[in-house]
């Protein structure tokens, strides 16, 4: 059996004629990244969340696998399918808009008593190390933002190293656009993560 | 002169990009001078960073194995695209499965070709023939007569009368008739003694023959 290449166009090469094997290298390679953010673009439709960016992932990977020549290599790779990720998303939260309209009740600025409720269930110092802790609450932090656009700047920039104009082209906006939601999105982050701490502390001493 | 704030926020901005190596190198350069000097610079590059991990952790974390058994699921469940089918057959393995099928085809392209060709050989040689319905045929003229110039019609039909014979075809050029007389010879004598005709002779016929 011959060795698979790795390259995201010959994947799709490989996947066009057929070979499945293909599908299932590429999922392998790119679905926890397309899931990650599918869950943080979800964030709005609550307990949901998670179910929904499964479904999401699949239904991408499934749609790459139908027509995997639809990506003509004009984008990297990578920008476009986190493209694509973000339409099936926005699809989900579309549909699910009335549940999200009576979930939506969460301030990022504010510390409400969602919040300390979900920090009753986060493991504690002697069952999690340090590390997990605060990866958990930059993850929260990152759901709890009050702009999605912020949130999804985020994301992108982490997920695949993305650069501002990369996000600018996903997001259909301006390069500046993208830069202020950057810049204010991480600004709010540390202002949670801050508080997290404060309240953590507050809560082992 | 630009304000050193606005420059301040606008390298400030391009920190994510150079966090990601996607910054020019002039921006690169001055950042780089920045956070080495600057701990809230420092502190900002830190905290991104730590961004990042989180989520690249999230992501290392998460097992691939039920998203892709559930992918499998629903290929199995659908019918392949018309082109994948497609491609399928004309892929290369799948060939010599297929070529005795293109041999016969190509053997019959060939043959019916050849039978084509004939047909049109065999048209060209064909005689050219002159077709009538049955009845209709036109008299076969036996007898060539030049009349005389002053010759007038009525007495052309006396001679012809008297000769048995009717016009086949004329007049052609020099007062020049074709007849067809009941008895050739006859006619030909009849129409010599006429005396309205200069040269009168008999057709060799295939029927005389």
């Amino acid at each position: 059996m011959s060795a698979l290449p790795v390259n995201p166009a010959e994947l799709l090469a490989a996947m066009a004629s057929g070979d499945q094997r293909a599908l299932d290298a590429l999922y392998r390679a790119w679905s926890p990244r397309v899931r990650v953010f599918a869950r943080l673009q979800l964030t709005a439709c609550g307990l949901d969340a998670h179910a929904i960016a499964d479904e999401v992932t699949i239904d991408v990977f499934h749609d790459v696998w139908r027509a995997p020549m639809r990506y003509d290599g004009r984008v990297a790779f990578g920008t476009w399918l986190l493209t694509l990720t973000r339409n099936k998303a926005i699809d989900q939260i579309r549909r699910h808009g009335k549940r999200v309209a009576r979930e939506e009740s969460i301030d990022s600025d504010g510390y409400d008593q969602s919040r300390l409720e979900l920090a009753e269930h986060d493991p504690g110092p002697q069952a999690a190390t340090e590390n997990v802790q605060r990866r958990q609450a930059i993850l929260d932090c990152l759901r709890r933002l009050r702009n999605p656009l912020q949130r999804e700047s985020l994301a992108l920039w982490a997920i695949d190293d993305l650069s501002v104009a990369d996000i600018a082209q996903i997001q259909q906006a301006p390069e500046g656009t993208v830069k202020t939601r950057l810049f204010h999105g991480r600004l709010n982050l540390r202002q949670c993560i801050e508080r997290w701490f404060v309240q953590e502390g507050g809560r082992h001493d | 002169m630009t304000d050193p704030i606005d420059t301040e926020k606008k390298l400030r901005e391009a920190l994510p990009d150079y966090l990601n190596g996607h910054a020019s190198a002039d921006e690169a350069s001055r950042i780089a001078a920045k956070l080495e000097h600057e701990p809230e610079w420092a502190a900002d590059a830190a905290w991104m960073r730590d961004i990042r991990t989180a989520i690249e952790q999230e992501a290392s974390s998460l097992d691939t194995s039920a998203g892709l058994a559930e992918l499998h699921r629903r290929l199995e469940q659908e019918k392949p695209a018309w082109w994948r089918r497609l491609l399928a057959r004309l892929s290369l393995p799948s060939l010599p499965r297929m070529a005795p099928f293109a041999i016969t085809a190509l053997a019959s392209i060939c043959i019916i070709q050849a039978w084509l060709l004939w047909q049109v050989q065999g048209t060209a040689n064909e005689q050219v023939q002159w077709r009538s319905a049955p009845g209709t045929e036109a008299p076969v003229a036996n007898l060539r007569v030049q009349f005389k110039p002053e010759a007038s019609i009525s007495q052309m039909e006396t001679a012809l009368e008297q000769a048995h014979a009717g016009i086949v075809t004329g007049p052609l050029p020099g007062h020049i008739y074709l007849l067809d007389g009941l008895d050739a010879a006859a006619a030909l004598q009849s129409l010599k003694n006429s005396g309205v005709v200069d040269e009168a002779a008999l057709i060799e016929t295939p029927d005389a023959q």
